[in-house]
């Protein structure tokens, strides 16, 4: 082994170790805690219960709402569907925290959700909080995480299957269940499980709509009683590895499909229906997104008005916004990139390792790796100097969002064969000329694709901005929660438009643009 | 229409098309004969996979009825699913189910039977096609021409009245192409099962077919034997498509027709001018002469094949067996050795 060949393993190894220190430093905080008194366990028994019954509901009602509605997208002659592939994701622009401020803001007494309910006279609700309110947004915001995977999986099913099973003497309904539900399921499972992920880590509406879950635990006793909120965080964890592993065996080892269609499936006729099935995309765009883009749009055109809102206050959180996004996007491709690389390339141990613990972040709630970098960096004098600055606050969001861009960068990784890197070898003695005029270019597309991801979730993040962000330093996420924290809705309704409309600029680039094309 | 006892398959009057456009398949009638392979022949977006399509009941003809040992399962009024039809069909992608192993595939139709039945025929259906070895397999481990195979078995399983083959071979490479199709025509003949299989491939036609249906813009133009196809095509365009076909412009008298390449018995009479089918192995290089130019040789091995420009400016091809008589630029002799020859009304 030449010796660049080992210290590339060892870079490639010390990566993975960055990102499973925070997961390795909760479990250590949480075996090693201090055991003294049982009540802060006991404590935590409720918020557990909560967590796990809230992100169970949400996921299976996820799971049932965005498989139907990817059915209906995809296998029917649905009335108007090409734009229905688009409204119907939209609400991945919004984050959860905006999407509770809206519903909150719109109920209050004079927001426009209250008057509108009032005008088709329903009463509107009196308390909109707890788990009904938290199921219904959660599962509103999230549904799309299943549609996404199960419309393309659905787009993938050769329609000679189901013609193969049929002139073997299954009836529609025996196809249905013997051949198309074994080939979307791993993706209805997969869809789930995100979204269970989605609900275990999310802090933003739980917090807003008052029900008591972990991350609010955490939350709430990150600076007073720390072996609390460790064990809290273990808890998260150990939700989330229980379900990894549980939709692991639900699935098994289903190979994907990936023979190319060679005919375009033929779509059920709804006829009469169409009616409910239009009704029901409506009900859903209109909670999901027409209700709370409304209600923000109420109370910001209201704060315009009377003069108190000044678009140039937004000027700041936008740019610190934008910054940390590209920032974090950049670095994180710069770390994961070669790592992905390197697993599509060589496959080794090392690699495959470090790839598992980046992919692995994806389950670390947020507040959960926050928690671990703020206590770490606090609690060793070499660094606590660190504690709340930007660099620390990147690495967050690297570690967070690294696996956004590690599957990009292995599909760019793909995208130069060996085949390709064989006849650059003959024509170009330098590699990095070579990297720089073969592989980079070839790559860009996906690196590109997994940099904006980054950048996406970054701008969309709260509970890791509340805790590392340095003092003072505003974010459009930020500014929207301290603005509903202290009542000011039409300075919170601006920065979350604000938000909404720098993530759907991404989102279009990213995700609707494909989709778009593709239904033209 | 037909009620003959021994025809698996009828068509009578098959109009099938879509909304404003053109019909696909249009007035289309065909019976095929029990225990024989009918092949549907044509170019790409003649209609033949439609067609088939709608025997199998996954398209329904706008009118027109299809008979299936003596039932009707298409017509006006009635409408038999396909579930309900007793059909096997091997398709161009093999269309195996993912998810299931190369047994469990092949024991999907048989769900009627008993446990220990349906083990005992998808094992006979593993010795019929060879693949008892990756019968615990998931499809997507196995090779194109293997998966091919399993297609095959498991639509032949349910002991299938009729067996509907589109284009089964396509995806395959040439020399396993030939491979697979010499062992499935083995195969079909042992079983004696009544088939249907479209391709757009003559060899495969000739091949594997008892009766080829030559179809073309929605039409059958023609059904017959192979040979029959071969000798005697009933218009220019099926004689070029099932073979490589001079048209050779001719003066007849009656009985004979003058050409650039010599006089040529007519096989029934006709007068003036005329188009004769000539197919290239009828004609032969006699030596230097001045019928034409070579203007390219191909050496295949068992037989040449030359391109001989004729003094009247026509390209004509040219096949003998054996070795190179003449080179590029040689100028020849050509002579007809063929039958009697048919003969076109010139086209101008």
């Amino acid at each position: 082994m030449t010796t660049s060949t080992r210290a590339q393993q060892i870079l490639t190894g010390s990566i993975g170790l960055l990102f499973a220190s925070p997961m390795l430093f909760v479990l250590w905080r949480a075996i090693t805690a201090d055991r003294t008194s049982t009540a802060q366990f006991d404590d935590l028994i409720a918020p557990a219960w909560r967590t796990l019954l809230l992100a169970t509901l949400v996921s299976c009602s996820a799971m049932v709402l965005g498989t139907l509605l990817a059915w209906l997208l995809m296998r029917t002659d649905l009335a108007g569907r090409s734009w229905w592939r688009v409204v119907l994701i939209l609400p991945v622009v919004l984050p959860s925290f905006v999407g509770a401020t809206a519903f909150l803001a719109g109920l209050s007494p004079d927001g426009f959700l209250t008057s509108a309910l009032e005008f088709v006279g329903l009463d509107p609700p009196q308390r909109f909080r707890g788990l009904g309110p938290a199921w219904m947004l959660l599962t509103a915001f999230s549904y799309p995480f299943v549609l996404m995977p199960v419309s393309a999986r659905l787009a993938t099913l050769r329609p000679s299957l189901d013609e193969s099973a049929r002139l073997l003497g299954a009836s529609p309904w025996d196809s249905f269940i013997r051949i198309t539900v074994p080939h979307v399921r791993a993706a209805v499972i997969g869809g789930g499980l995100i979204v269970f992920l989605y609900v275990v880590s999310d802090f933003g509406a739980v917090q807003l709509l008052g029900y008591d879950t972990l991350t609010r635990v955490i939350f709430a006793t990150r600076q007073a009683d720390r072996a609390t909120s460790f064990t809290a965080a273990a808890l998260v964890l150990a939700l989330a590895a229980t379900a990894l592993l549980l939709s692991r065996t639900v699935v098994g080892d289903i190979e994907p499909d990936t023979v190319q269609t060679i005919r375009v499936a033929k779509r059920h006729h709804l006829g009469l229906g169409q009616i409910p099935a239009l009704l029901g995309c409506g009900l859903v765009t209109g909670i999901s997104v027409v209700a709370p883009l409304s209600s923000l749009l109420v109370w910001a055109g209201r704060g315009l008005r009377d003069g108190r809102i000044d678009i140039g206050d937004l000027l700041t959180p936008t740019g610190n916004s934008a910054i940390m996004g590209l920032g974090a996007a950049v670095v994180t491709l710069g770390i994961v990139a070669p790592v992905a690389a390197r697993t599509v390339r060589r496959g080794d141990a090392v690699s495959r390792l470090a790839g598992l613990a980046i992919v692995g972040g994806f389950a670390l709630p947020g507040i959960v790796i926050a928690l671990a970098l703020a206590v770490l960096t606090l609690n060793t004098p070499a660094i606590n100097a660190l504690y709340q600055t930007i660099p620390v606050l990147a690495l967050a969001y690297v570690i967070h969002f690294g696996s956004l861009a590690f599957g990009s960068s292995q599909d760019a990784a793909r995208a130069v064969s060996a085949v390709l890197r064989d006849s650059a070898r003959l024509l170009e003695r330098s590699a990095v000329r070579r990297l720089l005029h073969i592989d980079l270019p070839v790559m860009r597309t996906g690196l590109m694709s997994g940099g904006g991801l980054v950048m996406l979730a970054v701008l969309k993040e709260l509970p890791a901005t509340l805790l590392l962000s340095p003092i003072g330093f505003r974010t459009l996420a930020t500014e929207v929660w301290s603005a509903f924290e202290e009542g000011f809705y039409a300075d919170a309704a601006a920065a979350s438009l604000m938000l909404v409309t720098v993530s759907g600029v991404l989102t279009w680039f990213l995700v609707l643009r494909r989709v778009v094309a593709q239904s033209a | 229409m037909l009620e003959v006892d021994n025809v698996d398959v009828s068509l009578a009057h098959v109009t099938i098309g879509y909304g404003e456009t053109p019909d696909v398949v249009h007035n289309v009638s065909l019976t095929v004969p029990a225990c024989s392979t009918t092949v549907l022949l044509g170019p790409s977006g003649c209609g033949k996979t439609t067609l088939l399509r709608a025997i199998a009941g996954l398209e329904r003809p706008r009118s027109g009825a299809i008979w299936l040992r003596q039932q009707v399962v298409s017509d006006e009024s009635t409408w038999v699913p396909p579930e309900r039809r007793n059909l096997g069909m091997v398709f161009q992608d093999p269309a195996l189910f993912p998810h299931l192993t190369v047994r469990d595939n092949i024991g999907f139709g048989l769900r009627s039977l008993e446990r220990s039945a349906r083990v005992r025929r998808v094992d006979e259906m593993l010795d019929l096609v060879e693949l008892n070895d990756v019968a615990d397999r998931r499809p997507g481990s196995l090779s194109g021409g293997q998966q091919q195979r399993v297609a095959l078995a498991r639509s032949l399983a349910p002991r299938p009245g009729v067996l509907l083959l589109d284009e089964p071979f396509s995806a395959l490479d040439a020399s396993l192409r030939v491979q697979l199709r010499t062992e499935v025509a083995t195969i079909l003949a042992e079983i004696g099962v009544t088939a249907v299989f479209v391709t757009h491939d003559q060899d495969e036609a000739f091949a594997l077919g008892d009766a080829v249906a030559v179809m073309r813009g929605g039409v059958i133009e023609q059904v017959g034997r192979p040979e029959d196809l071969y000798r005697s095509p009933t218009n220019p365009w099926v004689a070029r498509f099932v073979g490589e076909a001079n048209l050779v412009r001719g003066v007849a008298d009656g009985t004979t027709a003058l050409t650039s390449v010599g006089p040529i018995a007519l096989r029934s009479p006709t007068a003036g001018n005329v188009d004769l089918l000539v197919r290239p192995e009828s004609l032969s290089i006699v030596g230097p002469g001045t019928h034409g130019v070579v203007a390219r040789v191909e050496y295949f091995g068992h037989d040449v094949r030359y391109e001989v420009v004729a003094s009247d400016g026509a390209m004509l091809v040219v096949r003998h067996q054996g070795d190179h008589r003449a080179s590029v630029g040689d100028r020849v002799e050509l002579a007809y050795r063929g039958d009697t020859s048919l003969a076109w009304t010139a086209a101008d």
